[in-house]
C-alpha cells in the first residue's frame, strides 16, 4: 500500500513537471536596457495585413500603407507625394525610391499593385472601404509610380490607404504560394515598417526586433515586446513591479487608475483623439419620434459632468457627433448646452406631464421610461448611464440601463430594439467618408437610428454624393445639411472626446501619441537607465 | 477489471455523440449568429454582401443539418475545424491553452492534496483542540474569500512588496505558484472540512474501535483502515472539482494573465467562434469522463470494498 502511495505521488509530480517542460519558457520577467516593454490586453494576432484578425497598432509596427493620417492629415508615407487629376478618376503615387521590406526585398509599384489587387479580390469582405468598388485598373509604368485609375471619382480612397489594415503591404516572400493572404493566410510577417517580429507565443508575448531596413527614423531600442494582460489592475501592478515600461489604453485606464499611477510617481501622457462618444437617439422608437422630446433630452445632458464625473476631466466635453478635426465637418453650429428648465419647458410643450405623486412624467397614462442599451464590455459606459440616468431623473424621465453582450448591443442596434445607446465613434481614418457610407447604407447598424428622420432619404443622397462630389465648395455645403440635419432633428448627443493614455516607467521619455509612426506611439520612447 | 473498464468505454460513445449534438445545436442557439459576430469582431460593417460573403467563407450558409454531418465527418477524420479568430486549427489552439491549464491544475491539485490532507488529518486526531477551531476558522475564511481579491492580495504581497514572484505570465515554475495557490484556497477549505467529518465518522465505526482493541497504532489505523474507507467518497467529489478547476478557472487566468482554456473559452464564446466553442465543450466532455474513469480506476485499486462492489 506504501509503494502504491508513493507511486501516485510520483505521477503527480512527474504529470506536472513533465507539463511545465512542454510549455514555453518565458524569458524574463524585466526588461533589459534595450528593451522596451508594452502590455497588450489581447493578443497581436498573426499580422496578416491583408485581414482584420490583428490588433491595429501591432499590423502598424511591422507594415505601412502609402500614406498616413497624422493629426487629421494625410502625410506620405510609402508614396512620397501623389498627384490627382482633375476629374478625380486618376491617382499616380510617386513611391519612396530604396525602401526595403523587412527581408532585404525592395519594395516597388509591382508589389504594391500586387497587394492592392489581392485585397480587391475579397472586395465583398470589406464594404466599409469605398475605393475597392471603384480601383478599375493599377499601372505600374515604372518601379517607383503607381496609376490608380477609378471609375468614377473616390473621395475616401487616400483615407482607405491610410488604414492599418488591409491596404498595407506585404511583401513578396510573406504571399502564399497559392491564393491570396486574406484566404491563405500569410507565410511571414514581412513589412517595411519600424519592426519586424521575432518570436511570438500566442496568448503570452509577440518580440519584436528593430527593422535594419527602415527607411525612416530609427526606433530608440532594439527590442519590443508585447506582453499579453487582459486585466488593466493587473497591468497597473506589472508597471510597478518593473515586469512592463509602458501601458497604453484609450478604454481600459479608469481616471483613477491614470491619476493615482502620476501620483506614485509614473510618467502620464494623453492625447485626444477623433473619436467622439455620443448617446445614439433612436428616432424611430415611440416614445423618440416626437423631437422635442429628443431636443429636452439634449437639453437635459451635461456632458461637463460626464467629462468631470466619469473620466476625471480626461476626455474633453464633445460639440458634435464628428471631432472638430475632422474635414467638412464642424460647420459652426452652436450646441444644446445643459438647460435643465429648457427641458422641462419643452417636455410640458410635447404634452409630458407629472401626474400627482409621480416621479417621471407621462403622457395619456404612457410613463416617459426609456431604455439604453451599452456593451457591458466597454468599463466607463456603465458609469455614462448612471450620470445620465441622474440628469434625466431630474426632468422626469425614467431611463433603465441594459447593459448587453457585445454581440447582443450590436444586433440590438442594427434592429433598432432601442431608444438609446452609448457608443464610440471609429474615428481617425474611417471619419468622415466610412461612417458616412454607413450612414446611408440600407440595414448598416449607423444607419438605423436615422430611420425616423424625416428627410432621411434626401439625407441618404447628399451622403453618397460626399463620397465621390470633388468640388470642395459643393461638399462642404454637403456636410453643411448634414450637420445641420444632425443637430436639428438630434440623433446624436455628443458627450466627451475620446482620449488615448498612457502610463510609463518613469525611466523612459514620453510616448507620442499624436505620432502615426510605428503604432502606440511608443517606438521613439527612450530610456535613461543603463 | 480490464473488462470493466471496457464495458465503461463502449457506454462512452453514445454519450459523447449525445454531447456532439447538445454542442452543436446549443451554440446555434446563443443570440446573434456566428457570421453577425465575426464580421463585428473584425470590424466590418454588417451589410447584406459581406454576410453572405462570410456566411460562405466559414461553411454557414449549409442547412444547419449538413453542418452537422460535415463538423462530425470532420471531427471523426481527426480535424476539429479552424477557429474564426485565429485562422489556426482548433486542436492546436484547444492543445496550448490545455497544456497551461493543465499546468495550472496539477499545481492546484498538489495543494489541494497537500494543505487539505495536513490540515484535515491533524484537526481530525485533535479533535475540539485549539488546533481544531483554528483550522476551523481558517478554512470558513478561505471559502468565503472571493478568488479575484485574494489574487491581487497574493500579488502586492509576494510581487510588489517581497519581490519574490512575478506578477503575471506564464512558462516558469515561479509563473504557477500564486495561481494555483489563488486557486486552491476555497477548494482547500472543503476538501479539510470534508476529510475531517469523514475521518471523525469513520472513527466511530466499530471496525475501528476492534483495530485499537487489536493495538495498532493511530498512524497505522488512520493510514490503513481509515483512509482506505473514506477514499471513494473523497475520489467522487475531487472528480466533480477537478472538472470545475478545468473550467472554471478564468477569473484566476484573466488576474495573472495565465493563457489557459478559461480565458480562450470567453474570447470564443464573446465572438460565436463556433468551432471553438464546439471544441471546446466537446473536449472538456471527454476530459471529464476520462477523470470519472481514471478516479474510479484509483478506487478500484486502493479501495477493497469498493472493488468487490464494482467488479461483483
Amino acid at each position: 500500500m506504501r509503494f502504491q502511495h508513493c507511486l501516485l505521488g510520483f505521477t503527480v509530480l512527474s504529470l506536472t513537471i513533465s507539463l511545465s517542460a512542454c510549455t514555453t519558457q518565458q524569458s524574463q520577467t524585466s526588461s533589459e536596457p534595450d528593451e522596451l516593454v508594452v502590455r497588450t490586453a489581447k493578443d497581436i494576432g498573426d499580422l496578416n495585413p491583408h485581414t482584420m484578425n490583428s490588433q491595429m497598432y501591432a499590423q502598424d509596427w511591422v507594415y505601412e500603407g502609402l500614406v498616413a493620417l497624422e493629426q487629421g492629415e494625410i502625410v506620405p508615407e510609402l508614396a512620397e507625394s501623389w498627384d490627382i487629376s482633375p476629374d478625380g478618376c486618376t491617382y499616380t503615387f510617386h513611391l519612396r525610391e530604396g525602401v526595403q521590406f523587412s527581408d532585404g526585398s525592395l519594395f516597388t509599384s509591382e508589389i504594391a499593385k500586387k497587394n492592392i489587387e489581392a485585397v480587391q479580390q475579397h472586395k465583398d469582405s470589406y464594404s466599409f472601404l469605398q475605393s475597392l468598388d471603384v480601383i478599375e485598373s493599377i499601372e505600374t509604368p515604372d518601379h517607383n509610380t503607381l496609376v490608380l485609375q477609378l471609375s468614377q471619382p473616390c473621395n475616401s480612397l487616400l483615407n482607405d490607404f491610410t488604414y492599418s489594415r488591409p491596404l498595407a503591404l506585404l511583401g513578396e516572400s510573406g504571399f502564399p504560394d497559392t491564393g491570396t493572404p486574406y484566404s491563405n493566410g500569410i507565410k511571414a510577417p514581412v513589412g517595411t515598417g519600424m519592426w519586424m517580429l521575432e518570436e511570438y507565443v500566442p496568448n503570452q508575448y509577440a518580440s519584436f526586433e528593430s527593422n535594419p531596413n527602415y527607411w525612416g527614423q530609427a526606433p530608440s531600442v532594439q527590442e519590443l515586446k508585447a506582453l499579453v494582460i487582459p486585466d488593466v489592475n493587473t497591468a497597473a501592478t506589472a508597471l510597478r513591479a518593473g515586469e512592463i515600461d509602458v501601458m497604453v489604453d484609450a478604454t481600459q485606464i479608469t481616471s483613477e487608475l491614470f491619476q493615482q499611477m502620476e501620483r506614485d510617481g509614473f510618467g502620464i501622457a494623453s492625447a485626444p483623439t477623433t473619436s467622439v462618444t455620443s448617446v445614439y437617439l433612436n428616432t424611430t422608437s415611440p416614445l423618440l419620434q416626437d423631437v422635442i422630446v429628443r431636443k429636452a433630452l439634449a437639453y437635459g445632458t451635461d456632458n461637463t459632468e460626464i467629462s468631470q464625473g466619469v473620466f476625471g476631466g480626461l476626455q474633453p466635453t464633445a460639440s458634435a457627433y464628428f471631432s472638430t478635426e475632422i474635414p467638412y465637418t464642424d460647420v459652426g453650429l452652436p450646441s444644446y448646452s445643459y438647460d435643465s428648465e429648457q427641458a422641462n419647458l419643452l417636455l410640458e410643450e410635447a404634452g409630458w406631464l407629472y401626474e400627482s405623486g409621480a416621479d417621471y412624467r407621462s403622457k395619456n397614462g404612457t410613463p416617459l421610461s426609456l431604455d439604453l442599451i451599452y456593451d457591458a464590455s466597454v468599463t466607463n459606459d456603465r458609469d455614462i448611464g448612471l450620470v445620465l440616468q441622474a440628469q434625466y431623473a431630474k426632468i422626469g424621465v425614467k431611463l433603465n440601463l441594459l447593459p448587453q453582450d457585445s454581440q447582443v448591443y450590436r444586433q440590438n442596434w442594427t434592429n433598432g430594439a432601442f431608444d438609446l445607446l452609448i457608443y464610440s465613434s471609429w474615428g481617425g481614418s474611417y471619419e468622415p467618408y466610412a461612417t458616412l457610407a454607413a450612414m446611408c447604407t440600407s440595414g448598416d447598424k449607423f444607419c438605423t437610428p436615422q430611420l425616423g428622420m424625416a428627410q432621411k432619404k434626401e439625407l441618404d443622397l447628399v451622403m453618397q454624393d460626399c463620397l465621390s462630389q470633388t468640388d470642395p465648395t459643393k461638399l462642404q455645403e454637403n456636410f453643411q445639411y448634414i450637420m445641420t440635419s444632425f443637430h436639428d432633428e438630434v440623433v446624436y448627443i455628443p458627450l466627451t472626446v475620446v482620449t488615448t493614455l498612457a502610463i510609463y516607467d518613469s525611466d523612459f521619455s514620453a510616448p507620442d501619441l499624436t505620432s502615426a509612426q510605428g503604432g502606440l506611439g511608443i517606438s521613439h520612447m527612450t530610456t535613461t537607465h543603463s | 477489471m480490464f473488462r470493466h473498464l471496457c464495458k465503461e468505454i463502449l457506454l462512452l460513445l453514445p454519450l459523447l455523440l449525445f454531447v456532439s449534438i447538445v454542442a452543436f445545436f446549443l451554440v446555434r442557439c446563443l443570440p446573434v449568429d456566428g457570421a453577425t459576430a465575426y464580421l463585428n469582431s473584425i470590424q466590418v460593417p454588417v451589410t447584406q454582401e459581406s454576410l453572405s460573403a462570410i456566411r460562405k467563407e466559414l461553411g454557414l450558409d449549409e442547412p444547419i443539418f449538413m453542418q452537422y454531418i460535415h463538423w462530425l465527418g470532420q471531427i471523426l477524420q481527426g480535424n476539429w475545424g479552424y477557429s474564426y479568430q485565429t485562422k489556426r486549427p482548433v486542436l492546436e489552439e484547444l492543445g496550448r491553452s490545455f497544456s497551461y491549464t493543465a499546468l495550472l491544475t496539477m499545481a492546484t491539485l498538489i495543494w489541494i492534496f497537500v494543505c487539505s490532507s495536513v490540515l484535515g488529518i491533524t484537526s481530525a486526531l485533535h479533535p475540539n483542540s485549539i488546533w481544531d477551531h483554528c483550522v476551523r476558522f481558517l478554512t470558513s475564511f478561505l471559502s468565503s474569500i472571493p478568488k479575484f481579491w485574494l489574487g491581487f492580495i497574493l500579488i502586492i504581497f509576494f510581487s510588489l512588496k517581497l519581490r519574490l514572484l512575478p506578477v503575471q505570465g506564464a512558462g516558469t515554475w515561479q509563473h504557477l505558484i500564486l495561481p494555483s495557490f489563488t486557486l486552491s484556497c476555497s477548494y482547500i477549505a472543503i476538501y479539510t472540512k470534508l476529510l475531517r467529518t469523514q475521518i471523525l465518522e469513520c472513527s466511530q465505526q466499530p471496525f475501528i474501535f476492534y483495530a485499537h482493541a487489536r493495538g495498532f497504532s493511530k498512524g497505522h489505523i488512520m493510514f490503513h483502515h481509515i483512509l482506505p474507507n473514506i477514499l471513494p467518497s473523497i475520489l467522487s467529489s475531487f472528480t466533480i472539482h477537478c472538472g470545475s478547476i478545468f473550467s472554471g478557472s478564468v477569473l484566476v487566468e484573466t488576474v495573472f494573465g495565465w493563457p489557459g482554456l478559461g480565458r480562450m473559452c470567453v474570447d470564443a464564446v464573446n465572438a460565436r467562434n463556433y468551432p471553438m466553442i464546439q471544441g471546446y465543450i466537446l473536449f472538456l466532455c471527454t476530459l471529464f469522463v476520462g477523470i470519472n474513469l481514471l478516479s474510479e480506476c484509483l478506487c478500484i485499486t486502493f479501495s477493497p470494498q469498493y472493488r468487490q462492489e464494482k467488479l461483483q
